[in-house]
Order: structure tokens, then sequence, then C-alpha cells
């Protein structure tokens, strides 16, 4: 069964996945332990469950266990975060004698930590996956239980791959080579493969986001059947169950459903299809939601406020405020405009596009600035192709598959400004960050394969080649200068 | 894969030509002064693992007429002094100065003191306790909450790709026990090799499905 499940891949497909996952691997174990945005707090998370299947954030305890604490220390990580000037341990003296106080640690040192950190107002979904390669090497030191999660991760970047090449076969048909550039942006791109292949929530969002991408998709080309809204919203279900940006997919999930059923009574039928939808999505989601009641804990990841000023609320925001924080992002500041405390100068290159696409460690590894530029200019050059792509394409659209895309992204883009607005008004500082833009990958690798549309058929080979060419030697430097800060 | 080839090429050629001259380094960034040092006075970071051979030490001290005298001693109890040397005056204050020093030998477990001949106090720069977890500065023999900002050199600057054989080493640490500089090795030629093989392939095939 299996193996007539492997014959059905296309070659190009498995040729880019092992590509991929031959990349996600030298991530995993080329950046150090916890190295990686917030990575310590995620492996915390996921070791108070795997230890003892409790969720983190009893202020009575300490937020990581004396195992990660001694094994932090010694390997030097929490010096090295974000410090370039700092190294990880180099001392193979240093390595043996940590061996020898890991060993020597009673068996309870790794449950004792699950006090409140960054990460543990998180909904459990990912670190319960994550809890799975955990218990499996549940018998090695705490490097061995790390880097299988890693490689565990590793799978959703694949995952991401295949949800996106299936994405754009609805979009396209059945068209191998967009199919493949559609693919190859979301497994290829440096910082998908570096977060996914670290322990982080994001990457599970990544393949989620592109798997009710391609479910959405599927639904509004195909028309609605109780397979694929099942899938649907179970996917919306348990991307609301790893982080709080899942929501901003339930209005497009909606839609989808909506237009679907609208679609299908006028051929009858549909109420149950909406029924079982909802179940599927109530299952985790409302279980979740129910646990997180029970335990009396947040049943969203919370964000840090400032205790010296109030945050806005809908009630009580200022528009005009709002929307000079929004130009501000996507434009210069103009001189009328008051500058906003603690924003970075243009977000929409600093946050989104240097960070959406290299900037490894804790954000501390970067290229040098014209890197950027060019990474700027590639990105405006595809979203303008694809534009244009789509303007000559606009007759063949289906604006309810338009508006499925836009509505998605929309909402997590507004979610995510809204957020951030309030933090920075509230004193607490700038929210935002460049992965938290990369669930919508799969659709950027979309807009990418439309873009290839416009090259003439005799020219496509050598824009795709061109394009995978580029994405191999921007993972290559990427790889390079990660080794060349921690190792060198 | 004309692309792919240029690039490794063109990454082979950064790592042949650019240079490093770092051995270790402990880490703590000079956040600011961490001991004001009266004369006759001696601070001593210690206990410091020498994890690749160096021979010169670097920190931050305050401008000064005098010299300052380092020394490497070993880590333990005996405190044998295995190298000296004298540190230039600084021109500024915080300014890097350098001391040439014997001693420093991998695997080796080592104090590096810095002893102030000068008639007046000399302002050392470092950061906060546990900047560097493992080791901690002592003055006079008295623990102090701080660490001194210690940088170790190599005696010649080496390119990165000379640098590999240790960059795979170094990052075969903290790994799972299977793990070893053999795995980066086998990485490394995978991607380097088969990963631009494999899109090769990718495109190719997509070209055939398609027709």
């Amino acid at each position: 069964m299996l193996r007539l499940a492997i014959k059905k891949i296309p070659l190009s497909l498995a040729a880019l996945l092992t590509a991929t996952a031959l990349i996600g691997t030298a991530w995993a174990f080329l950046d150090p332990p916890w190295q990686s945005p917030d990575e310590s707090d995620h492996f915390g998370y996921t070791q108070v469950l795997g230890e003892r299947l409790e969720l983190p954030g009893d202020s009575d305890r300490s937020p990581f266990s004396t195992e990660q604490r001694l094994a932090g220390d010694r390997s030097n990580s929490d010096q090295t975060a974000a410090v370039l000037a700092t190294k990880p341990e180099w001392s193979k003296q240093a390595y043996e004698r940590w061996k020898k106080e890991e060993d020597a640690l009673p068996a309870d040192n790794r449950g004792d930590g699950g006090g409140p950190n960054p990460a543990s107002t998180n909904p459990p979904l990912y670190y319960l996956y994550e809890s799975l390669p955990y218990r499996a090497a549940i018998g090695g030191d705490i490097f061995a239980r790390f880097y299988l999660m890693r490689l565990w991760s590793v799978a959703l970047l694949l995952l991401t791959t295949t949800a996106t090449w299936l994405l754009a076969g609805e979009l396209f048909g059945r068209q191998r080579r967009l199919q493949l550039v559609a693919a190859a942006v979301a497994g290829l791109v440096p910082m998908v493969s570096f977060i996914t292949a670290s322990v982080n929530p994001d990457g599970l969002l990544f393949a989620l986001w592109s798997l009710a991408f391609w479910l959405g998709a599927r639904i509004l080309r195909r028309g609605l059947s109780m397979s694929d809204v099942v899938a649907l919203f179970a996917v919306v279900g348990l991307a609301v169950t790893t982080k709080a940006t899942g929501y901003a997919l339930l209005p497009a999930a909606l839609l989808v459903l909506t237009v679907g059923a609208v679609r299908l009574r006028r051929r009858g039928g549909g109420k149950v299809m909406v029924t079982c939808a909802a179940l599927a999505f109530a299952l985790p989601a409302g279980g979740w939601l129910t646990t997180a009641a029970a335990l009396d804990r947040p049943a969203v990841n919370q964000v840090a406020a400032s205790s010296t000023r109030a945050a806005p609320s809908i009630t009580s925001f200022n528009p005009r405020e709002f929307g000079s924080y929004l130009w501000q992002f996507y434009l210069p500041r103009l001189p009328s405009q008051e500058p906003i405390e603690g924003m970075p100068k243009l977000p929409a290159y600093s946050i989104w596009t240097k960070q959406g696409w290299a900037n490894f460690g804790w954000l501390e590894i970067k290229f040098p600035a014209p890197v950027y530029v060019v990474l700027a200019l590639v990105s405006l050059f595809v979203l303008g192709a694809a534009s244009a792509g789509l303007v000559k394409h606009r007759r063949q659209i289906d604006p309810a598959l338009a508006a499925f895309f836009a509505l998605a992204a929309l909402t997590l883009l507004a979610g995510l400004h809204w957020t951030e607005f309030r933090t920075l008004v509230g004193g607490a500082g700038p929210f935002n960050q460049g992965r938290y833009l990369l669930p919508l990958i799969s659709l950027f690798g979309a807009l990418t394969a439309a873009a290839v549309t416009l090259a003439p058929e005799r020219r496509r080979g050598l824009a795709i080649g061109t394009l995978l060419g580029g994405l191999f030697a921007l993972q290559l430097f990427s790889l390079a200068i990660v080794g060349a800060r921690f190792y060198a | 894969m004309a692309i792919a080839v240029v690039a490794v090429a063109a990454l082979i050629g950064v790592m042949a030509t650019d240079s490093h001259d770092l051995a270790f380094t402990l880490g703590v960034e000079p956040q600011g002064p961490v001991t004001n040092l009266k004369p006759g006075q001696e601070a001593c970071q210690s206990p410091i693992d020498v994890s690749a051979a160096a021979i010169a030490v670097r920190f931050n001290a305050d401008a000064h007429a005098a010299p300052l005298a380092v020394s490497v001693r070993d880590g333990g109890p005996s405190g044998q002094r295995l190298g000296a040397s004298a540190a230039k005056s600084a021109r500024q204050d915080g300014d890097v100065q350098e001391a040439h020093v014997s001693g420093l030998q991998p695997g080796r477990r080592v104090a590096v003191c810095i002893h102030n001949t000068a008639d007046v106090p000399i302002v050392l720069y470092g950061g906060s306790e546990g900047a560097a977890r493992s080791s901690s500065l002592f003055v006079d023999g008295r623990l102090k909450k701080v660490d001194l900002t210690l940088v170790f050199q190599s005696a010649h600057g080496r390119s990165m790709l000379d640098l590999l054989p240790d960059v795979f080493g170094r990052a075969a640490l903290f790994r799972p026990t299977w793990v070893g500089p053999w795995l980066f090795w086998l990485l490394g030629v995978l991607v380097v090799a088969a990963v631009p093989a494999l899109l090769a392939i990718a495109l190719t095939s997509a070209e055939k499905e398609d027709r």
C-alpha cells in the first residue's frame, strides 16, 4: 500500500522533497542547541508534557528543568543567544564534564521545570507532536531528545512543501513545472527551513496554513465534498490549537464553506456537510478551549504587556494613530506624522523582508545589507509579475478563490498589525517578526509560479532553473554564515 | 545547475580567502568596567578551558602609562605559571590590548591573570556575572561577581576552508552521542553535491511530465 503510494509520487516532487529533507537535516544539526528564537522555551514546554503530561505555567516552578538549565549552561547556549561576540562551548573537556554531570542527575531533574515562560501560554498541539520524539528518545541524554525533536520537525517542512505542490496543482492544473516552482519556494526559502528545522510551533503553522490553502482551493475548484470540508475544518481546528495565528484562517474557511454550500445547494444538500465541518473544527479547537477553561489557563498565547501604559482596545483606539502606524510600517514616514515610539525603521523591509527571508540564530545572524536589497527586489518582482499574470488571466480566475486567499492573508495581517499597534502604543515595544508572515509561504510560492507563467514557453525552463539555483545558493550561503558565526 | 556550480565555487572562494584568527573566546562582551585594579593588585579569570591552541590573549582596559603583566597559570591547585608577558599600554579607555603568552595548549584548564604593575589604578572591562558561566573573576583571590572580556588568538589567521575540520569538530559537541564530525562532512557533501543534482532531476522530470 505504502509502496504504491510512494510510486504515485511524481519524480519531480520526490526529488524536491529529498532535497528539502537534506537541507532541513543540515539546518537541524548545524544550528547549536536552543539557537533559534524562543527555542529554549519551546523545548521546556515539550519537556513538561513529555515527562509529566502537564502543561507549563505553574508559577511555583522554574521555567526550565534542572537538566535543561545544566545543558544550557554548559553548552553556553544562554549566553550565546543573540550575542555575536559569544560562541557556544567549543571545549571537548567541558563537554565531557557536562556528560558526567548529566549522567549523575537524578531522574526527576528532567521534569522539575514547567514554570511560566514566553511560550507557556501557547496552545499545546505542536508540543504534543514534539513530545513523540521526546518520548522516543527518552533513554538518551537531553541532546538525543532535542535533536530527534528537530528532525521530527523537519517532517513538517516536507508537509509544507507537499501541500504547496498540491495547492499549485489546484490552481494551475497538472503543470509540474509550476507546481515545482511553488513547492520549491515554500520548501527552500531559508527562513522556512531554519524555523521548521528548529523546535518551534511556527513550523507546524506553516504546514497547516499550506494544507488549509490547498483544501480551500480544492473545495472551490471541485465543489464541496464531505472529505474535503471535514479535512479543511479539522486543519483550521488544529491551527487554532497550535497558535493564536490559526484563528486568522477561520473567516477564510467560513467563506469557502459558504460559497461551497451555496453552490452545492443549487444541486441540493449541504446541511450535513456544514454540520460535519463544525464538528471537525470543534473537536480539536473546542477540546482545547474546554481543557484550557477547566485548567483556568489562557486558550491563546499571551503577548507581553507593559505595566506603564494601557494598551488601546478595540473600543478605545485612535483610528488616525492606527492609520499612521500602518503607513509607517509600509512606507517612509511623512513629515506631518509623529514617529511611533519603539517602531523600527520601515518594518515592511526590516522585519517582513529581512527576517522573512534570512535572519538566523536569535535573529543576530544576517547577510550583508545589499543581499536584502536584492531579496526585496526579487520579492517585489515576483509580486509585480504575479499581479500582471493575474490581471492577464483575470477572466479565468474564480473570484471566490481570490477572495479566499485575500481574506486569509488580510486577516493574518490585520491580527499581526493590531497586536503590534497595541504593544507599541502600550509601551511594550514592537511585536512582529518576519516569520509571522510565513504561514503565507505557500501563497508566495503560488504567486511565484504565476509570475513564471509570464515567461515565454521556450524560456520557462531557464526561468525555473534560475529560481531553483538562486534558492540553492541562498540556502548554501545561509548555512555557511550560520556555521561561521557559531564555530569559527 | 550552472548557478549551483557558481554558488558552490563562490562559497569555496570566500572560504579559501577569508581569515580567522580567533582561537576561542570566553564570549564576554565588554559591557563596561568590571574592576578597578589598584597598583600591585592582580585580577585572574579562572578556570578557562583551552579548546584550541592560542598564542595571545586580548582584553579591554583603560589607558595607562605602564604595561600590564599578563600571565597564564595552571587552573588547578598548583597554580603553576605556564607563561607570562606584558601588554602594551592602551591609548584610549576601553581599548583592546593584546599580550602574547605561552601555555595555552588545547585540553588545558588555566587561569589568565592581569597584574597591575603601574602606580595608578587600572580599569578592566567585561560583563556581568554569568556572562561566562563556567568561569569567574578573582581579584587578589577574592571572587568578584563579574567576568573579564578575554579573547584568545591563534598563531596565524586561518581560512574557513582550513578551519573546516575544527568547525565540524566543534559542531559535533553537545549533540547526540552518535554524532561526530563525520556527520557534518557527510551533510556538507550532500548539500553541496546532492541537493543541486536533485533539483536538476526535479526540473528535468517536471519538464518531461509536462510534455
